[in-house]
């Protein structure tokens, strides 16, 4: 187990180095750069300023200025804001994405398993017919759907919410049960399946038939094997939940860095994708590494040989 | 098959006491289970909503009504008595006429015109009160005295918008039926690929194991990182506009996460005592996965294709903002919930009806998905 | 029952949530600066911030006239070469340097110098030696400009201009602070280093959340600037800054969504909808095979309804006749009328199909036309709508959509396009600076590829031209010129759509969208 985890841990930067150089190539073969806006830059001072930014050298040399300065801890320079360097301005809007992405996980994780298990347990009573309702309109119900009516209710009809803004506790409310929401409800969807299966398995209904108590057949054996579907799910949405959302940042007028994954791309911020692919690799690895050795504790069986 | 047959049970049989097939016993289950059913058959009947619904509709799905841009939903015809007048009046003030005398009853108007400037009147303007699109049999007669005068006869033309119309004019139920035709396409066809390719790939990755699996796992990781939108303008840019650039688009995403369930699942399913019995007995890698891992895999897969389903149709409307997917005058469900969003606090009736018929699609789904893993399930045969 | 403790435990909540300090002005933005570099700035959200910051040599008044600004006056030789300008001897930096005219040589060479990469260094190109000095071929020196001594500042230009003071009030025209710069490099621009001469000072930048500036005491007219303290916030969805101006978060909001705007008229004189100095346009490719026809391109614009789509399709846009948006500078006759926008919709569609019939083109027998536009706004609908009224003549419309950035590549690499949607805000008031862009050797602009030697010369024409009035008969005659070739086909004049809270006084909306800080106040309640 040891073993597997340290290797696994050597295969972060391989893999990286190679999402980060397949981007560097692939972005640049999209048409359009930086500089292409409504109005039109005169064909003189586009010159000057890609040389400002050493775009006019050949790609391969700007690749390895690239991988230069990244080893360095440097990202480069922001196209689109100009006075950062792009690890400042990821640095400035990541810890906001992380808190509201790990509130609406940690959200999502238990009240999801829990709407999740109490549905299987009361398999086609009302119960379960309640719940799943909740969850089939929480996944169809996008969050720009969501977030405005919320909004709508409690910031501008009750006025005890502010509407947008960063900074009080109030202010994550809303944006956090924006983004929660959909996740719950996937998770008790995948949850109640899970469980379903695993109230069938032989071992829990051996466990069952020798008169173990509910609770503890349940809490113990059931909801372990149960667990592993949900987790799969969420190794990479955490990643991407952790990362921010555009949609959650523009209704609510956050300062995360969830904007940057679709507007860099938008505007040919070159380097600003390269970070952000940089950021969501580097969690999506980690994210799947601590799933697989979760795997091992919730089902000892499960081994990597 | 003369080899051995093992049951799910675990006791191997000798001989082949032809049972039902694997199919037969899940069709047979299926067919038990009312909600499943039911909801097959709102399925069915959605698609053949999206099929025939916009060619028997009375309008067609790119067809603008100038005069009845973003009107309520309404069980009643189109035009309301109170708006007749405006919208004749706009219609003869274009003509450069004026009115002396309306008389409107239920389903005809007569109007009595005279010209604004000194000169006859030009027969032609008939139209401009057939553009109004409110009217048909337009006459015109010009009084034999004072061609200056006439009197426009013309029957009222009903129009039923019962979802109301969007914010160019058109039929809005018209459009969710032809939305429906590219949802459910995509829907089916992106879910298919992520489907295919994910469960088998994750069934894969996770009963060989060791460095393998390692390996696959970190190509799905990577293109888990690859930026989506890049991904997708490169896609337009390279090959143009094309319907089934959405599948493979959304189908090579998608079976990321499908891949990481599958393999996290057959992890645990390889250690059961009955997959290793049945190494044990030397059965072959991909019979192994094809009889015992993947219909053990059915539940889990089943229900979280239920919950891919609405993502890649929403997800399809992202693609057509980036010039991938459908294009006007055609839409996609996906399209009009994202557009009725926008206009939710002004017209809430253009996101309720797409929405809803989302919700109604899905709830069928789930309920099919339920019942599907319900008969496909190994554990209850 | 249940809902009533939710409704307590958020109110809870609210507690903590920081009231709206009543003497902070709030003023919404369309988004965060590129920079605060002014040299490196382009947008109309970053000039905002610049009309804060800095004073020019001139200003923009409240009504978004020309005023002195730094430079108290200024002297304009006779042949309109020479430019002096008189600097006020109460102009101070924040830190309470003079401002003197070596601020503006300074600020006007790193302009002009290329390795500053200045977007829109063009735009003082009128000064002598400007565009040769910024591609590299002169020396920085040799640009037409000097500090006669501390307090006068010359311009000398390439050739007379008269619109050249309109174009100092842009944010390229304003001075920089010379000893921070070069001491600080490019960390002047940072809170705290920034040393500016405007109404306001800088205090913090939160990206994509506030930019806080406070009043500039050294400013030479401090004592008229009544509000303290504001904060930009910049919104990238419109729709929000909406709910936030509706919650009280935001006194203003700088754009709005075109599906709100009915719905916001409740909201009575606070809604703000006026002419802006801008056109809406669809270029028309005139080396395209079906395009090159003027007749065509005509056809197409005369069957276009504009009402219809101003009063359905994108309510307060204005229909436009004309490719020079009204209420311009420097254009007292305005633009020149085309015959058939007096022509009743019906007669136009009729000589429309019949021109297109000559052709052997008709609904029946349709041609086929590539139209690409940029997702965003109200694009969409509009180009729905136009492809509706274009059927009729049988043009059958097919969408080639992309995002700015690829649409925006596209016209400028003068790749394979048809039709393409476009517009143009003037950066000043002066019909030259929209007619400039269909001349042929404008390649970054003249999407149409239109290239008419005739046109050409009238516009070099106007160029020489010094007697204002004469200019502009020139000019007129030819917009006329374009406006029957229809290389575009003008389809709105822009709006200026702007929510203020009835709390703000002196908000004069205006033509240019120009509202600086320094005018306005808060409504004294009584």
């Amino acid at each position: 187990m040891l073993n597997y985890a340290f290797k696994r841990i050597l295969t972060i930067i391989p893999t990286l180095f190679a999402i980060v150089t397949l981007t560097f190539f692939l972005m640049r073969i999209a048409p359009g750069g930086p500089f292409d806006e409504e109005r039109p830059l005169a064909p003189a001072v586009l010159e000057n300023i890609q040389a400002s930014y050493g775009l006019d050298k050949p790609l391969i040399e700007q690749y390895f200025i690239y991988i230069g300065n990244l080893l360095q801890g440097d990202m480069g320079p922001s196209f689109v804001y100009r006075d950062k360097r792009v690890h400042e301005v990821l640095a400035e809007g990541l810890p906001i994405s992380i808190t509201l992405g790990s509130t609406a996980l940690l959200m999502a994780l238990i009240i999801g398993v829990l709407l999740g298990s109490i549905a299987a347990l009361n398999q086609n009573k009302k119960t379960d017919v309640f719940i799943v309702t909740f969850a089939t309109f929480g996944i169809t119900t996008p969050n720009y759907v969501i977030a405005p009516i919320l909004t709508l209710i409690f910031a501008l009809t009750f006025s005890i919410l502010p509407a947008t803004g960063w900074g009080s506790p109030s202010q994550m409310v809303l944006p956090v049960i924006s983004l929660a929401l959909p996740q719950i409800a996937i998770v008790t969807r995948l949850m109640r399946g899970s469980m379903l299966e695993a109230l069938k398995s032989d071992h829990i209904r051996t466990a069952r038939a020798y008169g173990l108590p509910m609770t503890h057949v349940v809490g113990k054996h059931a909801m372990r094997s149960a667990l592993l579907p949900v987790l799969s799910y969420l190794g990479p949405a955490a990643a991407a939940l952790m990362t921010g959302s555009i949609v959650i940042e523009q209704i609510f007028n956050l300062p995360g860095i969830g904007r940057y994954f679709v507007t860099s791309a938008l505007n040919r911020d070159y380097t600003m994708v390269m970070g952000t692919v940089i950021i969501v690799a580097t969690l999506v690895l980690v994210f799947n590494l601590i799933v697989d050795l979760l795997y091992t504790v919730l089902d000892p069986r499960v081994r990597y040989d | 098959m003369t080899e051995t047959v093992l049951t799910h049970d675990n006791k191997p049989l000798e001989g082949v006491v032809k049972g039902r097939s694997l199919l037969d016993t899940a069709l047979l289950r299926l067919k038990r289970n009312r909600a499943a059913m039911v909801s097959l058959w709102v399925i069915i009947c959605m698609t053949l909503a999206a099929i025939i619904g916009p060619t028997i509709s009375s309008h067609s799905y790119d067809e603008v009504y100038n005069h009845f841009v973003g009107e309520k939903p309404s069980i009643g015809a189109y035009p309301k008595q109170e708006q007749i007048t405006p919208i004749t009046e706009r219609a003869l003030s274009r003509a450069r006429v004026d009115m002396e005398d309306m008389n409107i009853s239920k389903d005809s108007i007569k109007i009595y015109i005279v010209n604004r400037k000194q000169e006859p009147l030009d027969p032609r303007i008939t139209r401009y009160l057939l553009r109004a699109d409110i009217f048909q049999n337009v006459e015109l007669e010009i009084s034999q005295d004072d061609p200056q005068r006439g009197v426009i006869s013309a029957d009222i033309r009903p129009l039923r918008f019962l979802m109301g119309t969007d914010q160019n004019g058109r039929d809005l139920l018209t459009r969710i039926l032809v939305s429906l035709r590219i949802s459910l396409m995509v829907g089916a066809l992106a879910t298919g690929v992520a489907l295919i390719i994910g469960v088998t790939y994750g069934a894969v990755s996770g009963f060989i194991g060791g460095n393998i699996d390692n390996l696959m796992m970190r190509f799905v990781d990577l293109l888990y990182s690859l930026p989506f939108v890049f991904f997708v303008i490169l896609l337009v840019v390279f090959f143009g506009n094309n319907i089934f650039l959405i599948f493979i688009a959304v189908g090579c995403i998608q079976w990321l996460d499908m891949a990481r369930i599958v393999r996290g699942q057959t992890l645990q399913l390889k250690q059961q005592e009955f997959v290793q019995a049945s190494e044990a007995l030397g059965v072959n890698l991909s019979n192994i996965i094809k009889r015992h891992i993947i219909p053990n895999l059915a539940g889990t897969v089943v229900v979280y294709m239920t919950l891919l389903i609405p993502r890649v149709i929403l997800l399809e409307s992202f693609l057509s903002f980036l010039g991938l997917g459908v294009q006007e005058p055609l839409t996609s469900l996906g399209v009009l919930i994202a557009e009725g969003a926008r206009y939710m606090r002004n017209d809430p009736y253009l996101l309720i009806f797409p929405a809803l018929t989302m919700s109604i699609l899905l709830f069928a789904l789930n309920f099919l998905g339920d019942g599907l893993r319900d008969a496909l399930d190994p554990k209850d045969r | 029952m249940r809902l009533s403790y939710f409704i307590t435990f958020l109110s809870v909540f609210s507690f903590w949530y920081a009231t709206a300090n009543a003497n902070i002005f709030y003023r919404g933005n369309d988004g965060d600066p590129e920079t605060l570099d002014h040299h490196g700035t382009s947008t109309t959200s970053e000039a905002r911030l610049m009309d804060d910051l800095y004073s020019g040599l001139v200003d923009f008044s409240e009504n978004a006239k020309v005023i002195p600004g730094t430079a108290e006056r200024w002297d304009i030789s006779k042949d309109g070469l020479i430019y002096t300008f008189y600097l006020r001897d109460d102009a101070f930096w924040s830190n309470g340097d003079p401002v003197t005219a070596h601020d503006f040589v300074f600020a006007y060479r790193r302009l002009m110098n290329p390795l500053t990469a200045a977007k829109y260094a063009t735009l003082l190109y009128p000064i002598k030696n400007a565009e040769k000095v910024n591609i590299g071929e002169l020396d920085l020196l040799e640009l037409g400009i000097r500090a006669l001594d501390d307090k006068t500042f010359i311009i000398e230009l390439e050739q007379a201009t008269p619109y050249f003071l309109e174009q100092l009030t842009h944010q390229t025209g304003k001075p920089l602070h010379q000893k921070s710069v070069e001491a600080l490099g490019d960390q002047f621009v940072k809170p705290g280093n920034l040393v500016t001469n405007g109404a306001y000072v800088l205090q913090s930048y939160t990206l994509n959340s506030r930019i806080v500036m406070t009043k500039n005491d050294y400013f030479y007219d401090a004592e008229n600037v009544a509000i303290e303290e504001l904060h930009y916030i910049p919104f990238e969805d419109r729709s929000t800054c909406v709910r936030a101006w509706e919650a009280g978060e935001v006194h203003i909001c700088s754009d709005l969504p075109a599906q709100d705007l009915e719905r916001l008229k409740i909201y009575k004189d606070s809604l703000r909808i006026v002419p802006y100095l801008g056109t809406y346009y669809y270029a028309l490719n005139t080396t395209d095979e079906f395009l090159s026809d003027p007749e065509i391109r005509r056809a197409m614009s005369m069957v276009i309804d504009r009402e219809f789509l101003s009063e359905e399709i994108w309510p307060g846009m204005i229909p436009a006749q004309s490719l020079v948006p009204l209420g311009i500078n420097n254009y007292p006759l305005g633009s020149p009328n085309t015959d058939y926008f007096n022509m009743s919709m019906l007669d136009r569609e009729d000589e429309a199909i019949a021109i297109m019939a000559r052709k052997g083109i008709s609904k029946d027998r349709p041609v086929t036309v590539e139209l690409m536009y940029n997702s965003g706004e109200n694009h969409k609908n509009t180009a729905t709508a136009i492809a509706d009224m274009w059927s009729e003549i049988g043009i059958k419309i097919t969408y080639k959509i992309r995002d700015a950035a690829a649409h925006y590549a596209y016209l400028r690499d003068l790749g394979e396009v048809q039709v393409a949607r476009a517009g143009w805000i003037g950066d000043y008031s002066d019909p030259y600076n929209f007619l400039f862009l269909l001349e042929s050797d404008n390649t970054g602009f003249n999407y149409a590829r239109y290239n008419n030697p005739e046109y050409d010369a009238l516009m070099d024409r106007a160029s020489n031209e010094l007697d204002l009035n004469k200019r502009a008969e020139i000019l007129q005659k030819a917009e006329k010129t374009i406006m029957k070739a229809t290389p575009f086909l003008p389809i709105f004049y822009y709006s200026s759509f702007t929510l203020v809270s009835p709390e703000i006084e002196n908000w004069k909306s205006n033509v240019m969208n120009k509202n600086p800080t320094r005018f306005l106040s808060f409504r004294t309640s009584g």
